[in-house]
């Protein structure tokens, strides 16, 4: 019998001094939220026609302020619709508005869910675009043109608006919409169905379904909020906003809303707005500065600076020293910087809550991994896709990224084992990396819908599996055995194996190991952990090779920055090696079979949602 | 009990399960209110729970063990009775409330996901309870105490409940299912008023002096059958007393006997059933003379 560990002889004092730690914490987090705790009005209040007045006396300076957006700002705002046909027009939906040079678009997530072959008219030229991200609880979402073109684009004030701004509603259906108005109110909460979306912008400005997804914004012509066009009392139109800050904490690893900096400048009269991205130089800023006050007579100047956080500081200071050099008379100029203080938690540019159900899913694919060691990839790729709302373009880098380093850890310790076979393996590794290859350029022309399908399908597959060895083992069956392949001599006679899970891997960004194992179990007659431990050091390759085109092909379309699939699987890699200690751990304190069980259920849970519902 | 260790565990349980569950209950309480997570603040019933067998038990250990006085000739077995159905009254009526409240709450339709502290909350509890467990487990096989025993085996299932209840907020927070916290919650009062039922049935049926069960009955007559001169167990009585068991039994011996030697025979039934039958509080035998012709005259 098992001799029982007494507990005072573990180590429970650093245990219990740690709990106390955390439940402390926990208690005063608690403490902070109450204090700081407001509540939404839940549920639609419906706008009176006439104004809470003491709201809207507060309208602010600028109201009498003329307006200046940017010369081409039109070609920002686009019409978003269905191809239906070659020579037909576009069927719109609804606007959106382009904020960054490469293509991306931000519109309402209500006009795009569910919906594939989106196209883009922009400045009359219709383009083909692709879904990037969605977050269907703040309803907006964000596209990318397929195009390597550089396009217009609005910069997005991350600041909150406030209440009794004059705002302005643009939209597209034949042609530019547009409405004045001001914003109303803050943190209104509106439910439609089961759905809440809480703290939006109430406004005046939109008056028609058309506006729906296009941009809200201030007198500057930055977008502070995305129209939402909500049929009210009377089929009238109630319009409403998603907030900026919203916009920006979800979009921010995507697309580099933060880094956008504007400066205007008043000249007497005429005013000049600049709005760049920070990979240009603040020398550029300078000239283009120089240029307007120079061509103004006044001496009444205001330079007008925000951004946000990091470089932007360098950069006003920079300005300003060139422009007191030029003009010699710093006196007449203010400096007014309105960096936009960010009141959220942050961490690498991902809000806390994403953090932690990143390390959770993280977590979660580890213990699978360590427990029946498989389907971890799977996991993570419907977690990202199911519950962050990526697309498969940025999910496919991170699962690589991540595979690399849990599974060149397993292929370590295999290989300290004596289990891998290199006679055996290195054959399959060529043709993993060809299926690898091809799988991957594959996956790009298949459609979302058949993407989600295939790994509904795939998740059924190992629920089905892992079914059939419960049973296996209830039943008593003996584990089937093969032969070990280090005495025996055909050695690329089963090397084309190597092949499918390569393809599967670069279609679905999983692993493959669970296609892997039981080919060569069955097909090689390989024993069992001889080819857990083979297909380890497949997954490791395949993953690098993946990690490399998958990060160099995104990057070179254009659909995200280099750095961000690297800060996800940063994150997601912690949570995954401390889920597979756990997951080792579990498999010696439960029975496995109520531990594989539990596995089996989550995998047809997976394929229910992947294969039944959409979003 | 290997350890001289274990006397510090026997006598600091029931302290140390009353403050960590008063701290979770707490703890569950309050941030289920603060991040609006019905799920939480049905959990937190199940540390009151927990903490109401840890009083339990400091009775039980304490009280309940105080020697017979003059007022208390039969000692103070049923003061733990009486406490566990006051609070269990309380504590039903306790989860009665919430179960009505989450009901309302359910199907009223308006969910809004919990705050992500009640996620933090929730995975802390898993682990300190997993914690405690061990802590209770080990102490419970030392000093082989049932009430410990199911202090611990609460531990282990307030674990499983706070992973259901962190189920339900992940489903709520990142999955879109906002309605799954209330979900949890009324599926876990439901159950602690299973449980609360449970607890009130157990000390009704220790202050309705109910019988120790069948086979504890069986095992005794066995017990006493056994020795040559008793030939049968007339009546057997027993009833619980607190923790312990009372045994009133009229046994028949050998009418050859002489008074004396039967009585000998009484006393070492007496020291025979204290030292086989599990936690016998005291024990009264009577003999009689076995006569076989009486008994066949009535029929037995």
């Amino acid at each position: 019998m098992k001799k029982e560990q007494f507990f005072c002889e573990s180590q429970w004092k650093i245990g219990a001094a740690f709990l106390t730690i955390i439940a402390v914490s926990l208690f005063f987090w608690g403490v902070h939220i109450l204090t700081e705790h407001h509540e939404y009005n839940i549920s639609y209040v419906p706008e009176t026609s006439t104004p809470d007045s003491a709201k809207a006396v507060s309208v602010k300076a600028e109201v009498a302020q003329k307006p200046v957006f940017p010369a081409d700002f039109e070609k920002t705002i686009v019409s978003i619709g269905i191809d239906s046909g070659q020579d037909t027009p576009l069927a719109i939906l609804g606007s959106g508005v382009l904020v960054s040079d490469d293509g991306h678009i931000v519109t309402a997530d209500h006009l795009v869910a569910g919906l594939s072959g989106l196209h883009v008219l922009q400045n009359n030229v219709r383009y083909e675009s692709h879904l990037i991200k969605r977050v269907a609880k703040s309803n907006i979402a964000l596209l990318k043109i397929e195009s390597l073109k550089a396009f217009p684009f609005t910069s997005i004030d991350c600041s909150m608006i406030e209440i009794g701004t004059p705002v302005y509603a643009f939209g597209r259906d034949q042609g530019i919409i547009a409405k004045e108005g001001i914003a109303r109110n803050t943190g209104v909460s509106l439910a439609i169905n089961d759905m809440i979306y809480p703290d939006l912008i109430t406004t005046d400005a939109i008056y028609t379904w058309a506006q729906s997804g296009g941009p809200l914004m201030n007198v500057f012509g930055n977008m502070v909020g995305l129209n939402i066009a909500i049929s009210g009392p009377q089929n009238s139109i109630q319009g409403f906003a998603v907030p900026a800050p919203t916009i920006c904490s979800k979009f921010r690893e995507i697309v580099h809303v933060d880094s956008i900096t504007n400066i205007k400048v008043y000249a007497g009269g005429l005013t000049s707005q600049f709005w760049k991205n920070t990979r240009e130089t603040a020398s550029e800023y300078a000239t283009q500065i120089r240029n307007t006050i120079e061509s103004s007579s006044s001496s009444d100047l205001m330079v007008y600076i925000e951004g946000n956080k990091g470089d932007l500081w360098k950069q006003a200071r920079f300005v300003a020293d060139r422009m007191a050099e030029i003009y010699n008379k710093a006196d007449g100029i203010n400096y007014l910087n309105n960096a936009v203080s960010d009141p959220e938690l942050n961490f690498f540019g991902y809000h806390i809550s994403g953090v932690i159900g990143l390390l959770l899913l993280g977590f979660v694919s580890g213990i699978s991994a360590g427990m029946v060691t498989m389907g971890g990839g799977i996991i993570k790729v419907s977690g990202l896709m199911i519950i962050f709302g990526y697309g498969l373009i940025i999910i496919r880098p991170v699962a690589y990224i991540t595979n690399i380093f849990v599974y060149s850890a397993a292929a370590l310790r295999y290989k300290k084992d004596n289990l891998i076979s290199w006679h055996n393996v290195k054959p399959l590794i060529p043709f993993a990396l060809f299926g690898f290859v091809f799988g991957y350029f594959t996956g790009i022309y298949l459609n979302n819908s058949t993407i989600r399908m295939m790994l509904g399908i795939y998740a059924l597959l190992i629920g089905i599996k892992v079914v059939t060895e419960i049973i296996r083992s209830a039943m008593g069956y003996p584990e089937f055995e093969g032969i070990s392949q280090n005495q025996t001599g055909h050695r690329f006679k089963n090397s084309w194996l190597g092949l499918p899970m390569g393809v599967m891997s670069g279609i679905l960004g999983i692993s493959g190991g669970v296609i892997e194992v039981p080919l060569q179990r069955y097909v090689a007659k390989v024993p069992l952990k001889e080819a857990i431990a083979n297909s380890s050091v497949l997954v490791f390759w395949t993953s690098s090779l993946g990690a490399v085109i998958s990060m160099v092909h995104g990057a070179g379309i254009g659909a995200f920055e280099i750095d961000t699939p690297l800060i996800l699987a940063l994150i997601v890699i912690p949570g995954a090696y401390f889920g597979g200690m756990v997951g080792a751990w579990l498999t010696k304190i439960m029975p496995i079979n109520l531990l594989k069980s539990i596995y089996c259920v989550l995998m047809f849970l997976i394929a229910a949602r992947m294969m039944l519902f959409t979003f | 009990m290997q350890f001289s260790k274990c006397t510090v565990c026997y006598k600091t349980i029931g302290w140390t399960g009353l403050v960590s569950n008063i701290f979770l209950s707490g703890l569950k309480l309050f941030v289920g209110i603060v991040a609006g997570s019905q799920a939480l603040i049905a959990d937190a019933m199940y540390s009151f729970k927990d903490l109401i067998s840890s009083v339990l038990i400091i009775i039980g250990l304490k009280i309940s063990l105080k020697p017979v006085d003059l007022e208390h000739p039969y000692g103070h077995g049923k003061v733990e009775f009486i406490l566990t159905l006051v609070v269990s009254v309380v504590f039903i009526g306790l989860t009665g409330l919430i179960l009505l409240l989450t009901m309302d709450h359910f199907f009223q339709g308006y969910h809004k996901p919990p705050h992500l502290i009640a996620l933090a909350v929730a995975v802390f509890s898993v682990v300190a309870n997993l914690f405690l467990f061990k802590y209770t487990r080990c102490v419970s096989t030392q000093i082989n105490s049932p009430m410990v025993k199911t202090l611990s085996k609460h531990h282990g299932a307030d674990a499983l409940s706070s992973v259901a209840v962190s189920a339900g907020i992940i489903g709520a927070h990142y999955m879109g299912l906002i309605w799954m916290d209330s979900l949890v919650a009324v599926f876990e009062t439901i159950h602690l008023l299973y449980l609360g039922v449970e607890i009130f049935w157990e000390s009704f049926k220790g202050l309705m002096d109910y019988s120790a069960p069948a086979d504890v009955l069986r095992k005794i007559q066995q017990t006493v059958l056994d020795f040559d001169e008793v030939k049968t167990v007339e009546t057997l009585k027993t009833r619980q007393v607190g923790q312990g068991i009372w045994i009133d039994i009229v046994i028949g011996v050998n009418p050859d006997l002489r008074v004396d030697e039967a009585y000998d025979v009484g006393c070492q039934v007496e020291a025979v059933l204290f030292e086989t039958i599990e936690h016998v509080a005291a024990v009264n035998v009577r003999f009689g003379a076995h006569d076989s012709r009486k008994l066949l005259t009535q029929g037995l």
